[in-house]
């Protein structure tokens, strides 16, 4: 099946065991419902396996090359489509690359994107290389995986005003766990936040940046650094407090025979009022004081700092626990089901 | 005469296109197949979503067992009775032929816990005609028979996933072809399609829908509530009628009436006529639409011609619904199939229309009624409100005094006036009654005046006038030609036929006619004093 990603056992312990308690745990003790957006793949396996907690799935789905049985590259598309029916929920699935549909508002067939209702899972599972461009369908125009984040940010933004919805929302971001190196220098280099220049310090100090090539799966401090510095900036505007959750490193299906370092980050995020507070970025100092997970091929979860992270050994990484430990903010206001 | 006998290698693979491709030549039609098993299996509620790829028909009917579901994939062969059910000919299910790669019903019965999943693998028969044809163009011998296509195929198996829940069925057909979706994204078309195959419940707009849904529930017919979604258009559909669609809004309420003859009960109709006397604008509304089980028979125009009065087709707006089992619509939905209920149905429309005609006229002779009386009642105020400004006006109270006899007849002319605003009548009688009552007594007063004033001054001329006139005066005086022409003559004031043609007319149709003979004449001679005063 060309184009299609299999899972891999790195995959499978991250929707398990780290997204899914989370979710599970708001959807049960606060009877969250959720509204999907994102990259759910041709199985659809995370939308599969939270389906009784779903309401609405928006996918995207990009062309798979052509080739002489499918000339129009459409036959993952319309594989997802039918298997979203066959699940019964409710929901669409544009066709192209999710970043240029965002941005450019209209996918491969014409369809209009447009959002009008608040999403409450971001699944955006982008496989590659969270710093590169992608060539778009307007001859010239290339558009960055970060100015998508950003337009859907202001997107959901607007449909909180709009629908005047309560607005928790969680985002899933999957990325390669590879960035050029002179790319991550030039950001490290490029002011950043006062905290992560002190992490940046610590980590450069023992496990410094090469100074030119890729960084591939060695360098998941950097890369956590620009992450959580960039989401930071687009949150301010529009205003939304985020609690970021510990990095889960996982080791994706090899392509080529290259090996496959993912990294995961799971944020909860919420509107805030801009009259009323500065919006909240939890825990403070989290780079420094919040350790990387790793999930590994036997399908569990270990922690394993990367250099500047405290040990957190004792423990075994819970999203829910962590939830219980920073999420009071986010949770404020919202009434238990039992 | 020897007989043969059939065997399954006398039915060949290219039956099946030539069967979808003849019954469904538009998209739409293979569309309607899915949609009006929905209906069929008596569901209340049905999802359709069209995307480019993938069309979904989903409704929460009794579903199919493992048999049914078994039955459903025969062809030519159903098990539905054509008295209960518009899809009868166990074609439909194969109506996505033309329209898509793979087929797919997810379907589950109240009673029983599996779900079913009936595949058809139309990518694949088409491929495999193809085949067949290329390989018969090399001279071989046919060998793609219909009955081992589908063994290919068509099957049903156990399905791992339920789309429908506790009971129905869920249409998929994916790898849309491109021509078809050109036809199903075109949201008004789809809409008005749907409209014609489903029994929908009625616009919230449409102010009279929840009477005629009471009745509907009277007589047992059931409505379908359906969503359709087009991208990322998702709106639940209704019957098309609202408030709108009248001149006014819809003043009127519909009217039922039930169509039988002796024994016979074919159903019945719901007509709203226009609250103005014109036809009904839209005229995709206009008219009587005749449907069964939502489905619609023909069009709007089809009772027109068994209207006594055409027009009140126009004016109105409704359904026929057909409850008769014996009454089964053909297979393209023109008419009825022909039978012995068909020609008694036909037989009975006049009657209907007859009692629609009667009814809408009446209605409309009412309305009619009420506008002449509005506009009556309004005429009459202004008309008490300027009389005493009117009451030294003589010309203007003699114009008015003929208004008023106009406005009389009119109020008699309107027979139905009193049937429709007795009190309205009655106060457009009193307020006409008093303008008149002024205006006669303006004018009386007005000539007792006039009278008053002419003794006056006939009087004052004879006290200032020591000297009688003569004989030969008196004589003289009496002789005075009495009228206009006349005495503009004596003094030589007529120059030119025109203008003493003019005289003669300002004489003869104004003076003589508005002025009784004694003011003529008291004016005549007024004038003759003026100008030998003047001249």
């Amino acid at each position: 099946m060309p184009g299609v990603f299999s899972d891999s056992a790195g995959k499978r312990a991250v929707r398990e065991l780290w997204n899914t308690p989370l979710l599970r745990h708001l959807n049960e003790t606060y009877g969250i419902r959720y509204r999907y957006l994102g990259l759910p793949g041709v199985q659809l396996l995370d939308v599969q396996l939270w389906k009784d907690m779903i309401d609405e799935v928006v996918a995207f789905e990009v062309r798979a090359r052509p080739n002489r049985k499918d000339p129009q590259g459409r036959r993952l598309l319309t594989e997802l489509r039918r298997n979203l029916r066959v699940l019964g929920i409710p929901g669409r699935a544009y066709f192209g690359p999710m970043e240029e549909i965002v941005i450019l508002r209209q996918d491969y067939d014409g369809v209009e994107y447009r959002q009008d209702k608040l999403v409450t899972i971001y699944n955006l599972d982008f496989c590659d290389e969270i710093g590169s461009k992608i060539d778009t369908r307007q001859k010239g125009k290339k558009v960055w995986r970060f100015q998508a984040i950003r337009q859907m940010l202001a997107d959901q933004y607007q449909a909180f005003q709009e629908t005047g919805e309560d607005s928790l929302f969680i985002m899933l971001l999957t990325i390669r766990n590879q960035i050029g190196a002179r790319k991550l220098r030039e950001f490290l280099d490029n002011d950043p936040h006062h905290d992560t220049q002190a992490f940046v310090d610590v980590c450069e100090s023992t496990n410094p940046l090469p100074s030119d090539g890729y960084v591939l799966g060695t360098h998941t401090w950097g890369l956590k650094a620009f992450l959580h510095d960039s989401l930071r900036k687009y949150c301010t505007n529009p205003h939304i407090s985020a609690l970021f959750f510990p990095i889960v490193k996982y080791e994706g299906t090899p392509t080529r025979e290259i090996r496959s370092p993912m990294f995961h980050l799971m944020v909860l995020c919420r509107f805030d009022d801009p009259q009323k507070t500065v919006p909240l970025f939890v825990p403070h100092q989290y780079l420094t004081s919040v350790a990387s997970v790793r999930a590994n091929g036997s399908g569990f979860l270990s922690w394993d700092p990367e250099p500047g992270e405290p040990n957190n050994a004792d423990n075994p990484p819970s999203p829910v626990t962590y939830l219980e430990n920073y999420g009071k903010y986010f949770l404020k206001g919202m009434k238990k089901l039992r | 005469m020897s007989r043969v006998n059939f065997t399954k290698e006398d039915i060949g693979g290219e039956i099946l296109p030539i069967l979808t491709t003849g019954l469904y030549r538009d998209t739409l039609d293979a569309l309607r197949e899915y949609v009006q098993n929905a209906v069929d299996a008596e569901s209340n509620r049905i999802e359709v979503v069209i995307d480019p790829d993938t069309v979904s028909v989903k409704d929460n009917g009794v579903g199919m067992n493992r048999d049914e579901a078994r039955g459903a994939m025969r062809l030519g062969i159903s098990d539905k009775n054509p008295l209960e059910n518009v899809g009868f000919r166990g074609i439909g299910v194969y109506s996505g032929f033309n329209l898509c790669d793979l087929l797919e019903i997810y379907t589950k019965s109240a009673k029983d816990e599996t779900v079913y999943r009936l595949h058809f693998d139309f990518k694949r028969v088409r491929f495999a005609l193809l085949e067949e044809q290329e390989r018969r163009s090399t001279g071989l011998q046919p060998k793609l028979f219909l009955e081992r296509l589908l063994e290919e195929a068509v099957f049903v198996d156990e399905a791992d996933t339920n789309p429908v829940g506790q009971h129905g069925s869920m249409v998929i057909m994916s790898g849309l072809l491109p021509d078809a979706y050109r036809r199903l994204n075109d949201w008004e078309e789809v809409t008005e399609y749907l409209q014609n195959v489903v029994p929908l419940p009625f616009n919230p707009e449409f102010r009279y829908g929840p009477e005629i849904e009471e009745k509907f529930r009277q007589a047992d017919y059931r409505v379908v509530r359906l969503t359709l979604q087009i991208g990322n258009r998702m709106e639940p559909l209704y019957r098309p009628y609202t408030n709108r669609i009248f001149a006014r809004g819809g003043v009127h309420p519909p009217q039922f009436f039930d169509i039988k003859s002796g024994k016979q009960h074919f159903g019945f109709a719901w007509v709203c006529v226009n609250d103005a006397r014109e036809a009904i604008k839209d005229t995709k509304i206009r008219g009587l639409l005749i449907k069964k089980f939502g489905f619609s028979i023909s069009d709007r125009q089809y009772l027109e011609p068994y209207f006594g009065r055409p027009v009140f087709s126009r004016r109105t707006t409704g359904e026929v619904i057909i409850q008769h089992p014996n009454l089964i619509p053909n297979a393209a939905r023109s008419d009825f199939e022909n039978n012995a209920t068909r020609q008694l149905f036909l037989e009975t429309l006049p009657k209907l229309t007859r009692s629609i005609d009667s009814w809408a006229n009446k209605i409309q002779e009412e309305e009619r009624a009420r506008e002449v009386l509005a506009e009556l009642s309004i005429r009459l105020a202004e008309i008490n409100e300027g009389l005493p400004a009117l009451q030294r006006d003589r010309e203007s109270l003699l114009k008015l005094n003929a208004e008023l006899d106009h406005i009389q007849r009119r109020l008699k002319q309107q027979k139905r006036l009193a049937t429709v605003d007795e009190a309205g009548l009655e106060r457009a009688r009193e307020q006409l009654g008093g303008a008149q009552d002024f205006v006669k007594e303006a004018l009386l007063s007005q000539k007792k005046a006039r009278q008053k004033l002419q003794e006056e001054v006939v009087a004052a001329i004879q006290r200032k006038e020591e000297l009688q006139p003569t004989p030969d005066e008196k004589a003289l005086t009496q002789s005075i030609p009495q009228n206009l022409i006349a005495v503009l003559d004596d003094f030589g004031l007529i120059e030119g036929a025109q203008i003493r043609r003019v005289l003669e007319i300002i004489d003869a149709k104004i003076l003589k006619a508005y002025l009784e003979q004694d003011d003529y004449d008291a004016a005549i001679r007024e004038l003759r004093s003026h100008l030998e005063e003047e001249l």
